[in-house]
């Protein structure tokens, strides 16, 4: 939590996550489109900080619900990799918070538990959340309603869920930058529609290593579980669920996947991929050995 | 298996044939695949996803390791053609532990909690309370806490 030392705001440098929070001019999850003129009057309207929830609402543990997870403080206009609204956000101290933090650096480890996953800036109308409490209300300053923005949303996107993440190397802070994967796609699609002035199309740079996540794919196509997560989450003997899925060699003979028309390759296994290997776990266990 | 897989990611053009509605939620699904299982009888066990019963309103049923993978599974509230399994229960918990996408990035939870986190109370209770049996004292979960070490605890998990 961010505490005030002579007048400035001191915040714990390994609890910040930098991100974007929303994409200009193109349509989010919700469907609304954010313009940098709507958030530049929320924003001279004195806001100062802005809760930050997961997935546009409370988590629950064994205590309760918790409403906010955290906060943001800190916004920049910025035109690359996409015209938008780039945020450094503030985790509280908790264990959904630390759960987090230890997702995030499992996905910059390669250990992709999630291919995708995105915060919510907590920026609508406070009596539109009831499970808001008294005091958590009065973190938020809400902001002059413009006239592209009437319902009762306003502040920063709703709809900015599935993100990405890389790297931006700082040597004391823990900083992520979470692209929206949508709207990326989207911003990506309408360059390509028109001429690019300079002869080349410029492509953001989302990282090969992180295909697979997003709202623009099906549930099925999103790649999930490592095929190692696969063996445990089904009790399947090690390397069974990458047999199944990618195929394997033995004594120089090619043996196709069973779950998968050919090999991809791709070490991370997606639903629809698991759901299979979950219908043929169900035949191993009557020990059918002519699954592979 | 591999030639059923083949067969029916064709005759339904889906590339997850057994994770389609298609062929799980609507009858002639069952007629589909005892065909091919039907036309690939040398390669295949007898029955193996299928059977053929002496039923006349209803002459083919899953097998039964087909019927607990169908109870397995939960279906996305669109229209019959468009839904897509969105959750899939552990196996062998009784519907308490689901994994599912789109809670927990698809770790396995227990009522929106994920196990490992169970887990780890559990082990914290272990350390903490006089006595394991004293776990019973816990006031909520407590079934849903051992499932969840159980499946975590097993041996091929």
């Amino acid at each position: 939590m961010g505490r005030a030392v002579g007048g400035a705001l001191m915040m714990n440098p390994d609890r910040l996550v930098c991100g974007l929070a929303t994409v200009f001019g193109t349509r989010t999850r919700g469907g609304r489109i954010w313009y940098r003129e709507e958030f530049d009057a929320w924003h001279n309207s004195g806001v100062t900080a802005v809760p930050l929830q997961l997935g546009h609402g409370p988590v629950f543990d064994i205590h309760g619900a918790i409403t906010n997870i955290g906060a943001a403080r800190e916004f920049a206009v910025v035109n690359q990799p996409v015209h938008g609204l780039l945020t450094l956000v503030e985790l509280d101290q908790g264990g959904w918070q630390d759960s987090l933090l230890r997702d995030i650096q499992e996905h910059l480890d390669l250990k992709p538990w999630l291919p995708a996953w995105g915060f919510s800036l907590g920026g609508s109308r406070p009596s539109a959340r009831p499970w808001c409490s008294p005091s958590a209300q009065t973190r938020f300053t809400p902001g002059a309603c413009s006239p592209a923005s009437p319902s009762r949303r306003q502040g920063v996107d709703h709809g900015h869920l599935d993100t990405r993440v890389q790297v931006l190397s700082d040597g004391q802070c823990r900083r992520t930058v979470l692209y929206s994967l949508r709207n990326c796609h989207g911003r990506r699609r309408a360059r390509r529609e028109r001429p690019f002035p300079g002869g080349q199309p410029r492509r953001h740079r989302v990282p090969e290593r992180l295909h697979g996540g997003g709202d623009v794919i099906n549930l099925l196509d999103r790649r999930l579980y490592t095929f190692a997560q696969v063996d445990d989450l089904l009790s399947l003997s090690p390397s069974t669920a990458q047999r199944w899925i990618d195929g394997y060699s033995r004594q120089g003979k090619d043996y196709r996947p069973v779950v998968g028309r050919n090999s991809t390759g791709i070490a991370v296994a997606t639903w629809g991929k698991f759901c299979q290997c979950r219908f043929l776990a169900e035949f191993v266990t009557l020990g059918l050995r002519r699954c592979t | 298996m591999k030639p059923v897989f083949e067969r029916l990611r064709d005759e339904l053009e889906a590339p997850y044939p057994f994770a389609s509605a298609h062929l799980w939620l609507e009858p002639q699904g069952r007629e589909i695949v005892a065909r091919v299982q039907d036309e690939l009888g040398e390669e295949l066990e007898e029955s193996l996803f299928v059977v053929r019963i002496n039923d006349r309103l209803l002459p083919i049923d899953w097998s039964p390791p087909s019927i607990r993978f169908r109870d397995a599974v939960e279906w996305s509230a669109e229209p019959e053609h468009e839904k897509v399994i969105i959750l899939v229960w552990a196996d062998g918990t009784d519907h308490k532990i689901e994994i599912n996408p789109r809670r927990s990035f698809g770790q396995p939870v227990v009522r929106g909690i994920k196990t490992t986190a169970l887990a780890d109370a559990w082990r914290a209770s272990l350390a903490v309370l006089p006595s394991p049996s004293s776990i019973r004292t816990l006031p909520t979960f407590r079934l849903e806490i051992r499932e969840s070490v159980d499946h975590l605890l097993s041996p091929a998990g």
